[in-house]
């Protein structure tokens, strides 16, 4: 049997690819959730990355400004869910699906001049070395963003066990009050951590209009931003969990692609509708274990928090 | 090096009561002072603004003869004054050395070490590593205990610290405050239960009503001149006529009840057998979070079980949902009177409905019988002695004694069988106690039974004609109240049941 | 020195706030509508008008409003029951679309017959599909504690798919020349039309009704009540023996079948076939709708017009100001971050102490 080593190797590429986005989104909203803040908005924080990103890129042509513009941009529209649920004391999850709606029109509005243009050309790294069988295609000549988002969720992950910044996140996750009692300033903490969550789903939306597809195009997050969130509970709010949830994601979609591509006789539309009904099989096998989650769960999730004087 | 500290003219007051007024007291080191005082008196208030988190209206603190300025925890913390809460301040699902770490700048390891000198010093018997969730009640008082210890305070306040705790661990703490105060901790020991005051405290200051009322030697007091002091008026006691004879008309009956919660936070319930005949109160003593909660729920239906493991009336019940179960006339009494048994938005009528007894007809045909509702709840408001006239009211406007009168009259008003109740004078006022109290003799005195789920070991030495305890899930043999000593409850409570 | 803003907690709800704060939001979204088109160049006051003034200026404009409102109302009528119990059910969009596809295919039965018994079974199994495919996101988060919000909008996409390849697939009109779309349905398949030369149909009868039938269980009946304890404490409807599971599955089914009675009345109404895009998200857009008649069915009447006004305004401004339709998703997001914000003053008193601490003096 005559098995084309390089071949697999760019179909490895070709998943670590498209579940980057799901890695940075989904590392970034288990931040934000830890901290007892549940944010619906992603969705709506990826695609607004998407057009800054894309918009800096095609007038600056800087992949630095376009990279940070997006990320900017994130932070920007997650602050408007910080300052409503943290100072306003709103819902969080109305809160989230307003940010998703209005994310969605706002970047609609400002790509309007954008679509249909062809994205610039990112600038990869070591792109001569990924010629090698099998490992070139998988480890070079790749984005920033690419080599960023494998590395991030192995941060994150010391970042919360091991610093005393995490430890103070996963304190305000556990109980605001609790927290409060101690001297530590929740709203502070979680608008810190709400922020850090709108920048990497800034950044993900930058992977997909700069490097993924690379174009703007209306709605290309398709549904990212809620399959990071569902990432988040597979992962029960474990960050390395996150990156092989992503990497499960990311291969039932170029499954797919690839099975489309091959011209398998299912038809196309239950190819595509795979990753959202693995998404929901996914949930229940690892929900079915409630005492697991119920452990797993940031006590104060979601729970709105007011501070008595 | 002696502390002294000096609280002179603090007075505080809310919109509806006068907290503190014009307090003026000197303590010094070497000394355990005893607060004493009923829910309400002010004694919680006192403390709050000798730690900052409150702050007076008029008066000044003086630490060894200097001002002291209070305006948050952080100040009080500064000045080595340090402060175990009733309720743990701890965050449950971090282990206890980040709860430790959380509240220290020390660094981590030089921490540790100084954590290990006193876990050894004190002989406590924790380990660091595992969650806070997993320990027991007397365990994490031991871990607030290290929290205050780390930072070599001058001044200890310990709010009502054995309400959680076994006889045992009670025992223990003594030795350990006795220590402390030996090493020149200025000690504040706040309490409502007159014999702590005897077995531990030097000195005691008793407030009622936001007043200082006296401070004295506690060598020169007795148990009856306390409470006294403390009531301000002889209350009669309340005496149960017990039971001369046993009856042996079996009414309820447990057998190998079992519950194994996939709530991480919750105990399960292990193998209970128990029986309680008519006219019989039965006491179910324990310290809170041994499954008092989660057997109380099985007995009411929220959680249900086998269906012959409650037998009521020769009837199988364990399947059956509250709503099903009241109709074969048993009530229930919750602990939680804000979240569990009443929804304070909504208005007294509305509360009163969710007690849907069988003969109620107050949703006939699936549609609100609103005036039907009304009727029977302004009945309850006039036997109940509710202090207030208007079913329309939300139930947030009552106090803590008139929201328990309405919530028990909306269970006693059928006349029911039996009555499940936990903690039912838990946080009230002594009148309200009082009414309540007499309220379940009455019940008793009608023939109908009680199942009494209570923390509270001398309200069950009142009421019960039976007693037992529950420990983590299991519950002990079936005595005769009049057979067991305080002391053998209190074993029983921490476990030792044979 | 204490701040000179303290902020309270309001012991009681007035109600007079309870109705101030929809339009306290729907001030504040219009303030901030003329901000943006003030940066995008345009007139703010004319702008303004051409979004919500110009498109219902005449009969016409007003009959398209009414057009849009009805599926709006319709779905949030339905949300209304969820949202009361703390259910979240954010994918009627997808029950919408499922509720189309499964009243389509048997609107498609009888493509080429004519009968009065025909409307009746369109909309009764539309409602049924509705009611069907919002049962798995419930039945998924009683018996396998599955998080309702994301199982729910998963659907959405599968939904979305679904009618993708039956309208290029097996439904496809045979004569279409392979657009993707179904055959038109019969005349006996359509919703009867109010107007001669209108596009407003029966359909708005099923929304009144639907608002009507909700007002009376919520206010009147147990299971109203049931849902009221249900939504303000968990706890306390176990401890009354409410049965919580049924009425997770109850709302759900409720929801559900509203949406697809919504989606039925687009198909049947101003559609009259099956294609691609038989929703322009009629079903995210009415939780805002939901959200903004504060759950209550009298509310939700005239939140559906407010945000339908939206949909026609952004095809007014597309027209007229040549911005893309999308800016009446900016509207919609804006109208519910204020709201929500608005809210504040529901549960908080604001209190300036500056003449208070003047007096202590």
């Amino acid at each position: 049997m005559n098995i084309d080593l390089n071949f697999i190797g760019i179909i490895i590429a070709a998943v670590m690819a498209s579940s980057v986005p799901l890695i940075l989104a989904a590392t970034g909203e288990l931040i934000v959730e830890r901290s007892g803040v549940l944010n619906l908005g992603v969705e709506g924080m990826i695609i607004i990355g998407a057009i800054s990103g894309f918009a800096f890129m095609m007038s600056t042509e800087s992949i630095v400004i376009a990279i940070f513009g997006a990320m900017f941009a994130g932070i920007i529209i997650s602050l408007i869910f910080g300052f409503l649920t943290q100072t306003l004391l709103t819902l969080h999850v109305p809160t989230g699906l307003a940010l998703t709606i209005f994310g969605i029109g706002v970047s609609a509005m400002l790509g309007k001049n954008f679509v249909g243009l062809p994205g610039k050309e990112i600038p990869v790294f070591f792109e001569n070395l990924d010629k090698i069988t099998f490992i070139g295609p998988i480890l070079f000549g790749h984005s920033i963003i690419f080599y960023f988002a494998f590395v991030f969720p192995f941060f994150v992950y010391y970042f919360l066990k091991k610093t005393k910044m995490g430890l103070i996140v996963r304190a305000v996750g556990d109980s605001h009050h609790v927290a409060t009692d101690q001297g530590i300033n929740v709203i502070l903490v979680r608008y810190l951590c709400i922020m850090f969550g709108g920048a990497m789903s800034g950044l993900a939306g930058a992977y997909l209009s700069l490097v993924y597809t690379p174009q703007w195009i209306e709605n290309m997050s398709s549904g990212r931003g809620w399959i990071a969130l569902a990432l988040v509970v597979f992962a029960t709010w474990n960050p390395l969990k996150v990156l092989v949830g992503a990497l499960l994601f990311g291969s039932i979609s170029i499954l797919q692609l690839h099975m489309q591509a091959a011209g398998v006789r299912i038809p196309v539309q239950f190819l595509s509708a795979l990753p959202y009904l693995l998404t929901i099989l996914v949930l229940v096998v690892i929900s079915r274990d409630d005492r697991k989650i119920k452990l797993n769960t940031p006590n104060s999730l979601g729970k709105t928090f007011y501070k008595e004087n | 090096m002696e502390t002294s500290l000096k609280i002179s003219n603090i007075s505080k007051a809310y919109p509806d009561c006068l907290a503190n007024d014009n307090i003026n007291l000197e303590l010094k080191s070497g000394k355990i002072y005893a607060l004493l005082g009923e829910n309400g008196a002010g004694k919680s208030t006192l403390v709050k603004i000798l730690f900052g988190i409150i702050q007076p209206d008029k008066g000044k603190i003086f630490l060894n003869n200097q001002i002291l300025k209070l305006n948050s925890p952080r100040d009080a913390k500064k000045n080595k004054i340090s402060m175990v809460f009733q309720h743990f301040s701890l965050f449950e699902t971090l282990s206890v050395l980040e709860n430790l770490i959380l509240d220290s700048s020390e660094p981590k390891k030089s921490l540790e070490n100084k954590i290990q000198d006193i876990i050894n010093k004190y002989n406590f018997n924790i380990d660091l590593y595992t969650p806070v969730l997993n320990l027991s009640a007397g365990q994490k008082q031991k871990v607030e205990i290290i929290r205050c210890l780390i930072k070599n305070p001058d001044v200890l306040i310990m709010d009502e610290p054995t309400s959680v705790l076994t006889e045992q661990e009670t025992k223990e703490l003594f030795i350990s405050l006795k220590k402390f105060s030996k090493e020149g901790i200025l000690i504040i020991y706040i309490t409502h239960k007159l014999k702590e005051v005897i077995t531990l405290c030097d000195e005691v200051a008793v407030m009622r009503k936001g007043k200082l009322i006296s401070i004295s030697k506690v060598s020169n007091e007795k148990i009856e001149s306390l409470a006294n002091k403390m009531i301000g008026q002889n209350l009669k006691i309340v005496r149960k006529k017990r039971l001369e004879e046993k009856s042996n008309d079996q009414l309820i009956k447990i057998v190998n009840l079992n519950y194994k919660s996939a709530n991480p936070f919750e105990v399960n319930i292990k193998d209970i057998n128990f029986e309680v005949n008519r006219g019989e109160c039965l006491g179910i003593a324990g310290i809170s979070g041994n499954g008092q909660s989660e057997l109380f729920q099985m007995l009411s239906g929220e959680i249900t079980s086998e269906n012959n493991s409650i037998v009521f009336d020769n009837r199988p019940i364990g399947k059956l949902n509250p709503q099903e179960r009241r109709k074969y006339l048993i009530a229930f009494s919750p602990e939680d009177r804000l979240t569990h048994a009443s929804i304070p938005q909504m208005k007294i009528f509305e509360n009163v409905a969710l007690n849907n007894f069988k003969s109620s007809d107050f949703f006939k045909g699936g549609l609100i019988n609103e005036k039907k509702i009304k009727d029977h709840s302004q009945r309850i408001l006039t036997k109940f002695s509710v202090n207030t006239e208007n079913v329309e009211l939300k139930t947030q406007f009552l106090s803590g004694g008139n929201l328990q009168k309405l919530l028990i009259g909306r269970e006693l008003i059928t006349s029911p069988n039996l009555l499940i109740c936990f903690n039912p004078t838990w946080g009230l006022d002594v009148g309200a106690i009082h009414y309540i109290h007499e309220t379940l003799i009455k019940i008793n005195d009608q023939n109908k039974s009680i199942i009494l789920i209570s923390t509270d070991t001398e309200e069950l030495f009142m009421l019960s004609d039976k007693i037992c305890a529950i420990n983590k899930g299991r519950i002990s043999k079936v005595f005769k109240t009049t057979d067991v000593s305080t002391e053998k409850l209190g074993l029983l409570m921490g476990g030792q049941f044979d | 020195m204490g701040s000179l803003i303290k902020i309270e907690k309001r012991n009681d709800i007035s109600n007079s706030i309870l109705l101030f704060s929809p339009v306290l939001a729907i001030i504040l979204t219009l303030l901030s509508g003329a901000i943006i088109f003030y940066f995008l160049g345009f007139q703010p006051l004319e702008a303004l008008k051409i979004f919500f003034i110009i498109p219902i200026a005449d009969l016409y404009g007003f009959s398209e409003l009414l057009l849009k409102a009805t599926p709006l109302c319709i779905i949030a009528i339905g949300l209304s029951f969820c949202f009361k119990t703390n259910n979240w059910n954010i994918g009627a969009e997808g029950q919408l679309i499922f509720g189309g596809i499964v009243s389509g295919g048997v609107a498609l039965l009888f493509y080429n017959q004519e009968g009065f018994f025909i409307l009746p079974i369109i909309i009764l199994t539309g409602a049924l599909g509705g009611a069907i495919f919002a049962l798995i996101p419930a039945i998924l988060k009683t018996y396998f504690n599955t998080n309702e919000i994301l199982t729910s909008l998963m659907l959405v996409y599968v939904a979305k798919l679904l009618l993708d390849y039956l309208v290029v697939g097996p439904w496809t009109n045979p004569e279409g020349f392979n657009f993707p779309e179904t055959r038109m349905f019969s005349d006996s398949a359509r919703m009867p039309l109010l107007f001669e030369g209108l596009r407003i149909h029966a359909g708005i009868f099923i929304a009144l009704m639907l608002v009507a039938l909700s007002w009376f269980i919520f206010f009147k009946t147990f299971l109203g009540f049931q849902m009221k304890v249900s939504g303000l404490s968990l706890k306390t409807a176990r401890y009354a023996g409410y049965k919580g599971k049924k009425t997770i599955l109850l709302v759900f089914i409720i929801s559900g079948a509203c949406a697809g009675l919504a989606g039925v009345g687009e198909i049947t109404g101003p559609i009259g076939q099956l294609y691609r895009e038989i929703s322009p998200e009629y079903g995210f857009t009415a939780i805002i709708v939901t959200f903004l008649g504060r759950l209550n069915p009298i509310g939700i009447i005239f939140a559906s017009l407010i945000v339908a006004l939206t949909y026609l305004g952004a095809e007014s401004a597309q027209i007229f100001l040549q911005v893309p339709k999308s800016i009446g998703q900016i509207f919609q997001g804006l109208i519910l971050f204020f709201l929500l914000a608005s809210d504040f003053l529901l549960y908080f008193k604001v209190k300036f102490l500056i003449t208070q601490k003047k007096n202590e003096y």
